[in-house]
């Protein structure tokens, strides 16, 4: 390409502004995590004792450390069969099933992104609500008694991740969608001819041909409750009795409520090993050809 | 071939489904105003109900009662992050879509990494580094590192998009003797609108939603942001939950009315992490 090349240090220039927030706010920080991880401190006293890998390891004997593990992990599993299963299944509705109405459907169903996810967390507190709340209410027709979901700690953290879907799912769909729209319509005037109906079209044209789009939409799933903490923040604050605990409200409880720092450090850097792998697949296709 | 491909656009059965799925996606909503309108009472009595009278007061109450003051803070807030994130991260965009130069790819790579970086991992160190330069509670403090979380993604964006802006111009423009940054300021900002729209909403929404850093860094009542001042207020009115949600309404009206009003923009604001792969 005739792009030119610089020898001046225009570029640089440019870039400083990118560079200098990138490696104060950004990179400073991570390698700063990951040595504070290895030492006992708090925010309060200016003793700061090395210890090695003993937060590390001191985590795997914490039974509210595994807790939050696994409500992550079932953050993460839930979402993906809800938010991208269900979210691809909508797209093909829209994608093959109806041409009216289509885009005030898609309306309807991606609205609740536009939220905070504080404000979705609060109104579903209250739709939670045993008394007053809306889910017990609709629950009652159909004769189930209504219960503190939120209070309750085998289900609490089912009632978050069943908000999040609410909000979530539309998104999903959207991405989804916006890959569906490329296939080409003769494929499916090819299987129609050949006599395959539109289940059959789904499961041999439609999700084949979407399937990078779906798998990015799980790796983006994935991370992203990785990263959940105002969900749960706003709805239980990992409770009762940490039930509802994910990896970052822990970090945040250790590190801030209970000022055990070093401990916080080392539950950020899992989080931080954990998704950085799993984003490893992803990174490849970062490039940019000039 | 025509009438078939019209007869299976639109299936009855996909629309019921489709409706009833809209619907219950939008009854939470229609729930939230309705009880933004009702008095206390009225909820425990029948939370089903109309309320009583379409009166204003839990919208006084919230708005007067802190509101007020956390959206003053968000649109300040808000507005000066996406503004700097625009300016940094159309410059950078620029230079890796139209000039080679050493370490042109790592670089890139480098500042692009950055959207990977659960912002959790950061915070202990930022928490501590913002103590030590007296930038905790303070509009500095929350705007800085929301602006270094927002350049990475926004220069992905960008570099993507101003590529497919014609290079015929620029060499045009350097022809008649432009300086790199009239190429710039003339050439790429102006015909990389679309693309820094793009930007300024996926950011501005993250921006006034954002609020794990305003919960960290945060402390006095009037530098508090929308999220953040939400769990004031809930935290004060306690039990007062159509005030609560009241506030909820008011903190969630402006984006809901620029979506409504750029719906396409917005759709592909939102979604253009994914999309752009």
């Amino acid at each position: 390409m005739s792009s030119r090349q610089s020898h001046t240090a225009f570029p640089y220039l440019f870039l400083a502004p990118s560079l200098l927030l990138f490696a104060l706010f950004i990179a400073y920080p991570i390698a700063q995590n990951i040595i504070n991880s290895l030492f006992r401190f708090s925010a309060i006293s200016a003793s700061r004792d090395y210890v090695g890998l003993d937060n590390f390891l001191r985590l795997l004997g914490d039974d509210v450390f595994w807790t939050s593990l696994l409500n992550t992990l079932r953050f993460a599993g839930a979402s993906v069969v809800v938010q991208v299963g269900l979210g691809t299944v909508l797209a093909a509705f829209l994608h093959r099933g109806v041409t009216r109405l289509k885009n005030t459907y898609r309306f309807a169903i991606f609205v609740p992104m536009v939220m905070s996810v504080v404000a979705v967390g609060l109104l579903w507190t209250l739709i939670y609500d045993p008394i007053m709340g809306l889910f017990n209410q609709l629950l009652s027709f159909i004769g189930i008694e209504a219960r503190g979901w939120l209070a309750d700690p085998d289900t609490a953290i089912w009632a978050i991740i069943a908000a999040a879907c609410w909000q979530y799912t539309g998104f999903t769909m959207v991405i989804v969608l916006a890959g569906m729209e490329s296939i080409s319509s003769q494929l499916y005037e090819a299987a129609l001819i050949d006599g395959a109906g539109e289940v059959k079209s789904f499961f041999w044209i439609t999700v084949p041909m979407v399937r990078h789009v779906i798998a990015v939409a799980v790796l983006i799933t994935v991370i992203g409750s990785f990263k959940v903490f105002d969900y749960v923040w706003v709805m239980t604050r990992g409770g009762p009795a940490h039930a509802s605990e994910v990896m970052t409200t822990y970090m945040y409880l250790l590190a801030f409520t209970t000022d055990r720092m070093g401990l916080g450090s080392a539950v950020a850097s899992y989080i931080f090993g954990i998704t950085l792998t799993i984003t490893a697949f992803r990174i490849p296709s970062l490039r940019i050809s000039r | 071939m025509a009438n078939v491909q019209v007869r299976r656009k639109e299936s009855p059965l996909v629309h019921t489904l489709l409706v009833l799925f809209s619907v219950v996606m939008f009854v939470p909503f229609v729930w939230l105003l309705l009880t933004s309108f009702k008095q206390s009472y009225e909820l425990f009595t029948d939370p089903w109900s109309l309320p009583s009278s379409l009166n204003l007061k839990n919208f006084v109450t919230a708005w007067s009662g802190g509101v007020r003051g956390y959206f003053f803070n968000s649109v300040i807030v808000t507005s000066v992050t996406v503004a700097a994130i625009l300016l940094f991260s159309s410059m950078a965009g620029f230079v890796f879509a139209r000039r080679r130069f050493v370490g042109h790819s790592l670089l890139f790579l480098t500042i692009v990494s950055g959207f990977l970086i659960p912002v959790q991992v950061t915070l202990v160190p930022l928490y501590n580094m913002f103590r030590t330069f007296g930038l905790l509670d303070s509009r500095l403090g929350l705007i800085l590192p929301y602006i270094a979380y927002g350049v990475p993604f926004s220069v992905l964006l960008l570099a993507t998009y101003f590529q497919s802006i014609p290079e015929e111009l620029e060499q045009a423009a350097v022809i008649d003797g432009c300086s790199n940054v009239q190429i710039y300021h003339k050439i790429i900002l102006p015909l990389g609108r679309p693309g820094l729209v793009t930007v300024l909403i996926f950011q501005g929404v993250w921006i006034w939603n954002e609020f794990l850093f305003a919960l960290v860094f945060i402390r006095s009542r009037e530098l508090m942001t929308l999220p953040l001042g939400l769990m004031q207020f809930r935290g004060e009115y306690i039990a007062n939950w159509p005030a609560i949600l009241a506030a909820v309404v008011l903190a969630t009206v402006p984006l809901f009315l620029m979506f409504i009003t750029f719906q396409r923009a917005f759709i592909e604001g939102l979604t253009a992490g994914s999309v752009k792969e």
